[in-house]
């Protein structure tokens, strides 16, 4: 049975340094998954282990299926075994002295479970996650994608109601990071065990999150469905960990609803999107995907916001995708142009739109992402 | 490279030295009057006289103790791994 | 993907950065040829001695003399059966002290909250520091049944109840406290590189503490303390000092002190004693096979790429009981003895009236120091010792370092067997070197037996194992730290085992 995931205001303070976990609040429906997201030493894996019971909380209360496993102000802590959850983690700690059925037979044999049923789950798991054929292997001849698999077994058989996932993709080459992301999805979704999923990759997150958490230095900055974080960021440090690596400079002239009017240092005046706490007359920062620069007159008239023409500075062609560095409004500007085949010549004009919808402003003081 | 490999020759030239200001199985055979050490005229004593041999365990232990410090200061630490061997 | 081995052993091989082809023979040919002279040599005439019962350089090389017969002689001496059980019976049941001693020091300083770790740690190795007859001398005058410190303050006390280190129970003790270290050594680096997640994943599994530690930690640690079992035991093998003193007055012979006795008769049993230097030698052979091959084929991998924090019970109030425990072990093993020591060296008579006089300052001096060094014997033993001790460091580190290199940074022919015989003495007690080396020079004419160089050589041949393989570490650091920094990462912060003896 899946359950719901509840944290409230969740404190985590090691010996020394900052706050690991700063006043952090969430829920995962039953049957939900939700992704954190964030760079390393952001809170995100503290957070995981808080619920799974390898952290003890400073503050704040774990509920799981509306049972209270942690909550220190009332003195219950839950030991992990007794929570309910399965957990992957980055290294996958399987047990290498063990085989696969072993491994993935183990926390039945820790219930006592019925030899029979240990047999007839163990066997149902391993056919699920693809393994059947390895059952009878020591576990350590394995690769690391199969062994990321005995551990999604282990952490499944025994049916429990909230499944934990700690990077557990991280430690994969490229290619098997990405069957494997499709495939863990799928796996989860089909058992619809409830699920919180920790990674610092946002690609990841967004192909299996239902919703995606963005946490930085302990705290959680947002949280909503990927398209929603991609499209809304509610910070400049959203957008830019997402991936938004364009930044203008620019002043707010006027505000209507929820765009505004910018100035840019070179006199140009684009149509930008505002968070609720820019009004006219601040200093910002407009964040843009390269993916989302449009090149070309968009459209038939050529009229509307934000039409500029840019000259080309610098051309990468990457094959499935070309990146240019574009000369626009007084800077400099990151654009991607899909296809194998790059229209654009260095030192050439081109006509780009930026969507007024896909266009941030930031207030000026917010942090940006450091080294992106 | 024979810069980089020198703390590790450092470190196995000290361990040999205390090694050697150590052994006593090897040298009960080899020694003579001439060339007597140290660890054998102990065993020497111990068949003579407990209170000489203890005052002789005292200056070697000592000597050990002056070398081993004189061995972490020249290697800062990398000799540690060797001494982990000594029996 | 780098997979690293979580025990220890089996640093990769450096990529081969010079080659040559004639010379490469010519210098393999020259380390060989020194190896064979250091190690094969003497072994040959050992092995020689103990099969035909003459010294060939002596009594002339006669093939048709070498049986078994004398061997199997040797082997059919009551008193050499006496010797082995006891050796086995002293150096099982002193591995067993040091497996329980060594295993705790190892739990306590990695996976507790115990106070003042730093200095657990360090308590911890100190019996590796004290000579094994220096420690037997401290026994005998702390345990000695009538004269001993510990029962003459039993008197005091009034109880009736008495210590005998003379013993085999007291041997065992002592062998027990003395080479815990080996066993602390290999299982907290075993501990202490096992990933945490491997028994987090078992606790959220539904297991308990206990049964972590039953069905995932031990088992996953057991290489480790098998391996550190039979080094304790080999070791235990090779050591005289201890049973030199502590065995003799009750008796008790083991292998090494029963073949020091055979050469100190008149006319002294050179060959018996080879051959039960032999039987010594195959014995401990066996058992560094074996623990070599626990370590190689049982070896978990596990994924590095980070360093792990050690998961670390909290103890409650039970940490200031380890605490205690590690507290009174430094005091048994460290302090007592050195007690011992400084009162039997500035007393001027080791005979107690009652433990008051103890404190009686009028009976301390420096008089037996003056004995001491009164005799030129003792001055002359020292500047013998560091003499022999820096030839060998010196000769010793050059040839090390000259092997070192060749196996692992060179493609030089023959750098297998160089490496192979530079380990071979590992199975070779120090006694049985030195039987080997007497039995292989003392018939040459006015050769090395009886000067310095021969001490030297001997020491440089039974403890090139140990040389090479600090080289050969150094080496593969050196390489490690060139790639990582091409690399642009940091150096090594991931832990790395070394051969036997990790740091």
């Amino acid at each position: 049975m899946s359950a719901e995931l509840r944290v409230e205001r969740l404190r985590k303070v090691f010996a020394t340094g900052a706050p690991a976990v700063d006043d952090v609040s969430f829920a995962v429906g039953a049957g939900e998954i939700v992704a954190l997201l964030g760079p390393s030493g952001c809170g995100k894996t503290t957070t995981l282990r808080c619920v799974a019971g390898l952290e003890h909380p400073s503050a704040g209360v774990v509920r799981i299926g509306g049972a209270t496993v942690s909550a220190p102000s009332e003195g219950v802590l839950v030991p992990p075994r007794a929570r309910n959850v399965g957990m992957v983690f980055q290294s996958y700690a399987v047990w290498p002295h063990m085989t696969v059925e072993q491994n993935v037979a183990y926390p039945l044999r820790q219930r006592r479970t019925s030899r029979a049923e240990i047999e007839r789950r163990t066997a149902e798991t391993l056919k699920l996650v693809g393994l059947s054929e390895f059952a009878r292997r020591p576990v350590v001849s394995l690769s690391g994608g199969q062994m990321q698999r005995v551990a999604l077994a282990r952490s499944l058989v025994y049916e429990p109601a909230l499944l934990l996932l700690d990077e557990p993709l991280s430690n994969l080459d490229a290619n098997l990071r990405l069957r494997l992301r499709d495939d863990l999805r799928r796996i989860i979704k089909r058992t619809g065990v409830t699920a919180l999923y920790v990674t610092h990759d946002q690609a990841e997150a967004a192909v299996l999150g239902d919703r995606v958490g963005v946490m930085r230095d302990g705290r959680l900055l947002q949280i909503g469905p990927p398209a929603e974080i991609y499209n809304r960021p509610a910070e400049l440090f959203v957008a830019q960990f997402t991936g938004a690596s364009n930044l203008l400079a620019g002043r707010v002239l006027d505000r209507d609803g929820e765009f505004g009017t910018v100035e840019a240092p070179s006199g140009h005046r684009l149509v930008a999107w505002l968070p609720p706490r820019v009004s006219a007359g601040a200093a910002v920062r407009i964040a843009v995907r390269p993916e989302n620069v449009r090149f070309g007159a968009d459209g038939a008239g050529g009229s509307g916001p934000n039409r500029f023409t840019a000259r080309v500075l610098v051309q990468r062609y990457e094959g499935a995708q070309t990146v240019y560095s574009l000369a626009v409004l007084g800077g400099k500007l990151a654009a991607l142009e899909l296809g194998s085949s790059a229209r654009y010549a260095v030192d050439s004009e081109v006509d780009i739109v930026l969507p007024p919808a896909l266009c941030w402003a930031y207030p000026d003081e917010e942090d940006a992402v450091a080294n992106r | 490279m024979l810069p980089l490999a020198r703390p590790g020759v450092i470190a196995a030239m000290t361990l040999l030295f205390i090694l050697s200001v150590r052994e006593l199985g090897s040298s009960l055979f080899l020694y003579s009057s001439r060339t007597m050490v140290m660890a054998v005229l102990l065993l020497d004593y111990y068949n003579q006289n407990i209170n000489i041999t203890a005052a002789f365990s005292l200056v070697q232990t000592a000597l050990l103790a002056v070398l081993i410090g004189f061995a972490h200061w020249l290697s800062r630490g990398a000799a540690d791994t060797g001494i982990a061997r000594v029996r | 993907m780098a997979t690293s081995l979580a025990l220890a052993d089996q640093v990769r091989p450096a990529p081969r950065l010079a080659s040559f082809r004639l010379g490469g023979w010519l210098w393999s040919g020259l380390l060989l040829a020194l190896l064979a002279f250091l190690v094969l040599y003497p072994t040959f005439m050992l092995l020689y001695g103990a099969l035909s019962g003459t010294n060939p350089v002596v009594d002339g090389f006669n093939l048709s003399a070498v049986s078994l017969d004398n061997f199997i002689e040797v082997l059919a001496n009551p008193n050499v059966h006496f010797a082995l059980v006891n050796t086995l019976v002293v150096c099982g049941g002193g591995t067993a002290i040091a497996v329980v001693i060594g295993l705790g020091f190892a739990w306590i300083v990695v996976r507790t909250n115990t106070p003042c770790k730093a200095l657990i740690a360090t308590a911890g190795l100190v019996p590796l520091f004290v000579p094994p007859l220096v420690a037997g001398v401290a026994w005998t005058i702390l345990g000695s049944p009538r004269t001993g410190l510990i029962n003459t303050v039993l008197a005091w006390l009034g109880t009736d109840w008495r210590l005998n280190f003379y013993s085999m129970p007291g041997l065992i003790a002592v062998f027990g406290m003395y080479y815990a270290p080996y066993v602390y050594m290999f299982t907290s680096a075993a501990l202490r590189n096992m990933d945490p997640s491997l028994e987090e994943a078992a606790e959220i599994s539904g297991a308990s503490a206990l049964g972590t530690l039953r069905t995932i930690t031990f088992p996953l640690i057991a290489p480790a303390i098998i391996a550190a079992t039979l080094l304790s035991f080999i070791v235990m093998l090779g050591i005289y000092g201890i049973p030199a003193v502590l065995g003799a007055p009750a008796n008790i012979s083991v292998l090494t002190t029963y073949i020091f006795n055979l050469t100190a008769w008149s006319p002294p049993l050179y060959s018996t004693a080879a051959a039960v230097a032999i039987l010594l030698m195959i014995v401990t052979g066996l058992l560094v096979v074996l623990q070599q091959m626990v370590l190689s084929g049982k070896s978990f991998t596990t994924v590095a790429g980070k360093a792990f924090r050690p998961r670390s019970l909290d103890l409650g109030r039970w940490r200031y009981f380890t605490l205690a425990l590690a507290i009174v072990y430094l005091l048994v093993v460290a302090v007592l003895p050195t007690l011992a020591l400084v009162i039997a060296a500035f007393r001027k008579y080791l005979f107690f009236r009652g433990a008051a006089s103890l404190f009686d300052l009028k009976q301390y001096g420096l008089q037996h120091f003056d004995n001491l060094f009164s005799n030129p014997l003792t001055t002359l033993s020292m500047v013998n010792t560091v003499e022999v001790a820096l030839i060998t460091a010196v000769a010793g580190g050059v040839l090390a370092f000259a092997i070192g290199y060749t196996v692992n940074r060179t493609n030089a022919p023959g750098r297998r067997a160089v490496d192979l015989i530079a380990t071979l003495p590992v199975a070779i007690p120090g006694l049985v070197i030195g039987v080997a080396y007497l039995w292989a020079w003392i018939g040459l004419p006015g050769g090395l037996y009886g000067t310095i160089w021969i001490l030297a050589l001997a020491f440089i041949a039974r403890f090139m194992p140990d040389t090479v393989k600090v080289l050969s570490t150094s080496l593969m650091q050196i390489h490690r730290e060139l790639e990582e920094a091409a690399a642009g990462s940091p150096p090594s912060a991931r832990s790395c085992c070394r051969w036997r003896g990790p740091a």
